[in-house]
């Protein structure tokens, strides 16, 4: 039942990313300033959307886990930082491909693009304190306090850099607000669902993973002690 | 509250009291940030204009990487004879544990700092104390910022093989936001500028990073000890 | 109200292609990323697939494990 679930959205995700690329591609204008390469925008801005998401989720899980020591709770944390994580580095590899596009080089200091990266090494740590403890338990309190810990300050970074660079660089904003027309609005929530589809597969199968991963040490545990 | 107090500085005045009889993490830490404003000035020219103006960083990142020092024996210290379980099972709170122990690295960081900045003013130059108050104001700030979250990092890392490099690859993105204020607010004060304006914007973030963080880790402390 | 527009744009696909898609060989582009997209979907079914066979391993050895701990209780 699961299954078939994942497999169908899988399967409206490749269908929505089949007739969105076609649009995106085929059918939508350039956009008056920037030409061609703004159409990769229709992935970078949702891919950061999924990932605050995916981070956010991870965060209520971590606290669930704290509540009621559920480690289902902590399976999710990890399943939804692992995939956060990924959306978090298409959304920085499509920012530079923008950017070395646009501005002539890959890595400008604009403030969004240095928050998430920020973002992504603070949840590589969390990776890799969770790769760091053998205990199960002891693994999923110190992941949660530091996913908590983590997303808290993910607003505050992201304040923080976006006045250092507005201080240092008092220019207009690349895009954003008013200027994009309807049409490119619709689109850009329209490629958001396939995205989300695609997140919620994956982390339906990490989790799993997850999960599995930890049944098989306990029965290795319990065999070792026959 | 008043017993929670006085525990946190019973076990403030304990690691104090450590650690100024073998002075180990002290000099260490403070030989440590002499040497890197030592490299930074091979870096950057240090009697160029230019480099005075970005002294805030070099001066931050110095206290940054020294006190990463001071942060990881902070409860590694602990780890011998058991000490570490004997303090978790003793009658007092972990956040009260974690609060003396934060305590006690902002005392020995602080100390660090304030042993640096006269020599940083000789090596580069700079005549430090125009702005003195505002800019022991920022370094109050900054330090207790960076101990808060530190010091429960250290915690978080003290049963780990890898707990060097852990700490400190844990503890610096999160304490980008508190770094950043300080680095923006210390470079125009040691250049004599006054607090105005636009800097207010940094002084209250970095009072806000210190006021949430330090709520946040006193929360979630105790489940990072009790195992 | 967004509903419909959600529903217009699929209309759209039906319509012909804007004038910028033939000079720079948007087709490509369109395609390639397309079989992209497609080859990651595959894999995340192909992935669904493989855990039912790793689930049905799982359900023997914990059996395996079980028989083995009743036996060591006698």
């Amino acid at each position: 039942m699961r299954e078939r679930i994942l497999i169908l959205l899988a399967g409206i995700a490749a269908g929505l990313l089949a007739h969105n690329l076609f649009i995106i591609l085929l059918q939508l204008p350039d956009e008056r300033l920037q030409g061609a390469v703004f159409r990769v925008i229709f992935f970078h801005v949702p891919d950061a959307w999924t990932a605050f998401l995916l981070f956010f989720a991870a965060m209520v899980a971590s606290i669930l886990y704290l509540a009621t020591g559920n480690l289902r709770y902590d399976a999710f944390a990890v399943a939804s930082t692992e995939v956060g994580l990924a959306f978090a580095l298409a959304n920085l590899v499509t920012g530079m491909i923008w950017g070395a596009n646009i501005w002539g080089t890959p890595w400008t200091w604009d403030a969004r693009l240095t928050s998430m990266l920020i973002g992504c090494l603070l949840y590589a740590g969390y990776l890799m304190l969770r790769h760091a403890v053998e205990d199960p338990t002891e693994r999923a309190k110190n992941a949660a306090v530091l996913s908590i810990i983590a997303f808290a300050d993910v607003p505050i970074i992201f304040f923080s850099i976006r006045w250092w660079r507005r201080m240092l660089h008092p220019e207009p904003v690349v895009w954003g607000g008013g200027f994009m027309s309807p049409d490119y609005w619709r689109m850009l929530f329209l490629n958001w669902a396939p995205l989300l589809l695609l997140a919620a597969v994956l982390l339906a199968i990490r989790m799993r993973q997850e999960e599995q991963q930890r049944e098989l040490e306990a029965l290795r545990r319990r065999a070792h002690a026959l | 509250m008043m017993r929670f107090l006085r525990q946190s500085l019973a076990v403030a005045a304990k690691d104090l009291r450590a650690e100024l009889r073998t002075k180990e993490a002290l000099n260490s830490s403070v030989a440590f940030a002499l040497v890197i404003l030592l490299l930074f000035s091979f870096a950057f020219e240090p009697t160029e204009d230019q480099t005075r103006q970005i002294a805030g960083g070099l001066l931050w990142l110095a206290f940054a990487f020294a006190g990463a020092l001071i942060l990881n024996r902070s409860f590694a210290r602990e780890l011998a004879n058991d000490c570490l379980d004997a303090l978790v099972a003793a009658p007092l709170s972990g956040a009260a544990l974690f609060l003396g122990k934060a305590l006690a690295n902002f005392v020995l960081l602080l100390a660090v700092e304030l042993i640096a900045l006269p020599v940083f003013g000789v090596f580069y130059g700079v005549n430090w104390t125009r702005q003195l108050g505002p800019l022991m104001l920022v370094v109050v700030l900054g330090t207790w910022g960076m101990t808060v979250v530190g010091t429960l990092f250290s915690a978080l890392t003290v049963n780990l093989r890898m707990r060097e490099l852990m700490l400190p690859m844990l503890v610096y993105p999160v304490m980008v936001p508190a770094l950043l204020a300080a680095i923006q607010l210390t470079s125009p004060l040691v250049m004599g500028q006054p607090l105005d304006g636009e800097l207010m914007v940094w002084l209250r973030l970095l009072a806000a990073f210190d006021i949430i963080f330090t709520a946040l880790t006193l929360a979630l402390v105790e489940t990072v000890l009790v195992r | 109200m967004a509903l419909r527009d959600v529903a217009l744009s699929f209309l759209q696909v039906a319509g012909e292609y804007s004038p910028e898609a033939y000079g720079r060989n948007f087709r490509a582009l369109f395609w390639g990323l397309l079989a992209a997209w497609v080859a990651l979907c595959a894999y995340l079914v192909w992935l669904v697939a493989r855990e039912r066979q790793i689930k049905r391993q799982l359900e023997s050895l914990r059996r395996m494990v079980e028989v083995r701990e009743e036996e060591a209780q006698k």
